[in-house]
């Protein structure tokens, strides 16, 4: 994605706590003076709705995790990694990288300069989510800095656990709207030894939502399949192309990929991608979004590919189908709550990632919205932490 | 509700006003003689009378029994089969019992998403035996699996054998109705994958019943493996086991499954099940699926790590009724286990696999030091253990004996670094306990979530958090044998 236009820099007032206890302290301040609280990792999700407020209230703490960094604990044979939340997720990748090892739900951003904590706040994943499983899949165990300046932990650091409630699932896309994260544990899996990637050309959504489909029925272990139409930053195979990734042993490619081609449409062109990995992280770092106003992250059951793509394309909006169709990235001009209508018709929720005037943070309603309320009066009585964005583009 | 009520009960009869329209008579039970078979769960050591049952077929009827509830101050507890194995679905003493069971309907199979929305009362087993025949499957899998409900299953985040590669309960619900703790009705989640937010499905799994009851759930299905391959190793030293499965991880190998027994439980199963297992100190059981290209040759460095780890036998079955058989000795332990003393605690600590050979050696130590048998079946892939302590309660001393042995591997799972539960959850058994493996801050938090969806505390009130109060470290061991439940007339014990 290109460089924000919103800078927080510019802020006067960063605070950069080097311990848990320098952030409780930060946020007790904020208690006393009745300043709000805005937390920042890499600034890599700076488009969403909470830059503009800043503009508008230059008087709220910021406060950052850029010196809250290191890998707290890693033992390859535990699968295991704990790490503050600041630790720059490029570090964790190469770290777990040096063992073979990998956090399989591609959180996105790293080149950018994410950070873990952030990864967690902002809920994203990549386009392995659709096999191994999402960010709230992997996440073991959090600890945070509450409304309250205390330290809370909870989860654990070990693979299972059932005590309590599952407070680091509930940090899973929250936004910094609960507490400030300070540390974060993870699962991890061993890298298999080798990938491979195809690009197929099709015709129109029908066909790829019928890839989608059957990628995901097939017994051959996809690990991602992410489609595009007519993108000047992506290789183009067709009017609509997938590519798709399978993992493992490379002997067993050549017998998956017979089984692949069978699942295909008659005709569609099949090509081999040498280096992928540009490709693929082209794709989860949205390598491919220009300038557009607004951008959107949308969430659907993929049978709804090809009426949303109807939508999506009458909007002219570019988009990418991640996950297997469950995840859609969409870069568009104008204001996104014209969408609405199409998105319910469509089974299908936004969140507003970027807008040019102010818009709920998820289109068309949260049904969530009654329990989100009363997580909210919980962890945070005194709003003291920023949880409702309202995105302006000044 | 045309039932006349011989009970005199004021509460009782408020309640049966509200609720009568609403539910047909038979699905109301108020007769002692009808209600003593729900007066426990699986946890057969704690025992309470529930003021009256309801059986709703909808969720109307669930939202108006909580409304009711509400209004007349009285604690409820939604309960499936039954089956939990911490206390989590004993009655409220003199709360009503909102049973499940009736909605036992799968709603929708959804092939082109591979979804299933699914009511509550739905048996895990049958889920997998609806979309078997499409080559998909559920995958969850607690031994309990051919009773116990996907509602249950929910509350306490079950796990099963397969976690390691494929998750808990938990990574497999994406969406559900959920009836508030107040009545209100919200819907969480979908057929994505994904959904924007804070993951609100994640905090109810798992939540035990403290913040709503579910009453329709979407579930993911997953292709059936083209190729599982299973294996079981024996060992003359369970340090030997422990050890293989490190060296099992270290190999890059993803098992879907890792459990070891000892030779106490082989012993039992072998009795119980002829399940015909090798003769040895210990047994490693692994189980590969996916590809066919890539697990044959997986399973080749499998066989080859587990050989060089000293395994003395290696036994591959070789069809699939072989695997269902060793499987089913597995899935048959606690029962067979069950059958070697009157009486036996089960416990479900979690300890770092590193640290499952140290974890062991301990429980051997304790139980000589209590002069207790204890038979270990755990999931080792995950650090899971499910120490079994034999006793017999009718001899003096020794339910006091087992109690203060398996709070004592509680508190070595904490310290080790691992967690009090990885799948039975905390209920009413454990939550003692809470206050060993959370500070006072983090449990503060829980309460006060708890308190903002349940401001009465009346969804399953008096489990999983502990009280704010210091003496609850005690463990649920006294010196006079009463539960502190027991003293204060709470439940009552068998």
């Amino acid at each position: 994605m290109n460089e924000s236009p919103f800078k927080f820099a510019a802020h006067s007032d960063v605070i950069t706590p080097k311990t848990v206890a320098e952030v409780a302290e930060a946020i007790t301040d904020a208690a006393q003076h009745q300043r709000r609280v805005l937390i920042i990792g890499g600034g890599t999700a700076w488009d969403t709705g909470h830059h503009a407020f800043i503009g508008a209230h230059p008087d709220h703490m910021l406060i950052s995790t850029s010196e809250l960094q290191e890998i707290v604990e890693y033992d390859p044979a535990e699968l295991t990694l704990t790490a503050r939340a600041g630790t720059l997720l490029a570090d964790v990748k190469t770290a777990l990288a040096e063992h073979d090892q990998y956090l399989p739900f591609d959180p996105p951003f790293a080149a950018a300069g994410a950070t873990l904590g952030g990864v967690v706040a902002a809920g994203l994943t990549g386009s392995r989510r659709m096999h191994y499983g999402g960010l709230r899949d992997f996440i073991l165990g959090i600890e945070f800095v509450n409304a309250a300046g205390q330290v809370v932990r909870g989860g654990g650091k070990v693979v299972k656990n059932a005590a309590g409630y599952d407070l680091p699932k509930l940090f899973c896309g929250s936004m910094g709207s609960l507490g400030i994260i300070t540390e974060v544990s993870f699962k991890v899996f061993p890298q298999p030894p080798d990938q491979c990637t195809v690009v197929i050309g099709v015709r129109d959504a029908a066909e790829v939502a019928k890839i989608f489909q059957d990628v995901q029925r097939s017994p051959i272990e996809i690990s991602a399949a992410d489609a595009w139409t007519d993108m000047d930053a992506l290789p183009n195979a067709g009017l609509y192309t997938v590519a798709i990734q399978i993992e493992g042993m490379t002997a067993s490619f050549d017998g998956r990929l017979a089984a692949l081609r069978k699942l295909l449409p008659a005709g569609a062109s099949v090509q081999n991608v040498g280096d992928s990995d540009q490709l693929w992280e082209a794709l989860t770092d949205l390598h491919w979004i220009g300038t557009q106003e607004t951008v959107l992250r949308l969430y659907l059951p993929s049978g709804n590919v090809p009426k949303l793509d109807t939508v999506l394309a009458a909007n002219g909006a570019q988009r990418v189908y991640s996950g297997a169709g469950n995840t859609v990235w969409a870069a568009l001009n104008g204001d996104p709550t014209r969408l609405s209508a199409d998105l319910a018709r469509c089974e299908t929720r936004a969140a507003v990632w970027r807008s040019p005037v102010p818009a709920p943070d998820i289109l068309p309603d949260d049904p969530g919205a009654p329990m989100v309320q009363r997580i909210r009066q919980a962890f945070d009585p005194s709003d003291r932490f920023y949880s409702s964005p309202q995105p302006v583009r000044s | 509700m045309a039932k006349e009520v011989s009970v005199a009960d004021p509460k009782l009869q408020a309640l049966l006003t509200r609720l009568a329209g609403v539910f047909e008579p038979r699905d109301v039970l108020t007769e002692l003689s009808q209600l003593i078979p729900y007066e426990l769960d699986a946890t057969t050591a704690f025992h309470a009378r529930p003021l009256a049952a309801v059986f709703p077929h909808t969720t109307e009827q669930v939202v108006a029994a909580v409304r009711a509830c509400n209004a007349l101050d009285i604690p409820y507890l939604a309960r499936g089969s039954g089956t939990s194995l911490s206390g989590g679905s004993l009655p409220i003493q003199g709360g009503l019992l909102i049973v499940l069971s009736k909605m036992d309907k799968i709603l929708e199979i959804d092939l082109e998403n591979l979804r299933v929305v699914v009511q509550p009362g739905v048996i895990n087993a049958n889920v997998t035996k609806a979309v078997a025949a499409k080559g998909l499957y559920y995958s969850p899998d607690p031994s309990s699996q051919i009773i116990c409900t996907i509602g249950g299953n929910i509350a306490f985040n079950s796990g099963g054998a397969h976690c390691l590669k494929l998750g808990m309960t938990s990574n497999h619900i994406l969406g559900m109705k959920v009836v508030l703790p107040d009545g209100e009705l919200v819907t969480l989640g979908g057929k994505s994958l994904e959904n924007p937010g804070m993951d609100l499905c994640g905090l109810m799994v798992g939540s035990e019943g403290l913040l709503g009851i579910v009453t329709e759930a979407t579930l993911r299905l997953l292709p059936k493996p083209q190729a599982v391959k299973t294996v079981l190793a024996a060992y003359d030293q369970i340090d030997q086991a422990g050890e293989a499965v490190a060296a099992v991880i270290g190999s890059g190998l993803l098992p879907v499954a890792i459990e070891i027994m000892d030779r106490l439980s082989i012993d039992a199963i072998e009795k119980a099940v002829h399940a015909g297992y090798p003769d040895a100190q210990s047994l490693l059981l692994v189980e590969l699926d996916g590809p066919t290209d890539e697990v044959l040759p997986q399973f080749d460095l499998l066989l080859d790590t587990l050989r060089k780890s000293g395994a003395t036998s290696l036994v591959v079955p070789a069809t699939d009724a072989e695997r269902a058989k060793i499987w089913k000795g597995r899935k048959s332990a606690f029962s067979a286990v069950g059958r070697l003393a009157p009486d036996y605690l089960v416990q479900d600590g979690v300890v770092p696999r590193g640290k499952l050979g140290l974890a062991l050696r301990e429980i051997t130590k304790l139980a000589a030091e209590y002069d207790l048998r204890v038979a270990n079946v755990f999931h080792a892939g995950d650090g899971n253990l499910h120490p079994l302590v034999l006793f017999d309660s009718k001899k003096p001393g020794e339910l006091e004996r087992a109690e203060t042995l398996a709070g004592k591997i509680l508190k070595m799972c904490v310290d080790l670094g691992g967690s009090i539960t990885g799948e039975h959850g905390v209920g009413i058994e454990k939550k003692a306990y809470m206050a060993y493996q959370f500070k006072t801050d983090d449990l503060d938090t829980m309460r006060a979530i708890y308190r903002s969806f349940d401001p009465k505390m009346l969804s399953n009130r008096g489990k999983m958090l502990p009280d704010a109060s210091p003496d609850q470290l005690t463990g649920h061991v006294t010196t006079d044998r009463q539960h502190p439940l027991e003293r204060s007339g709470v439940i009552e014990r068998f």
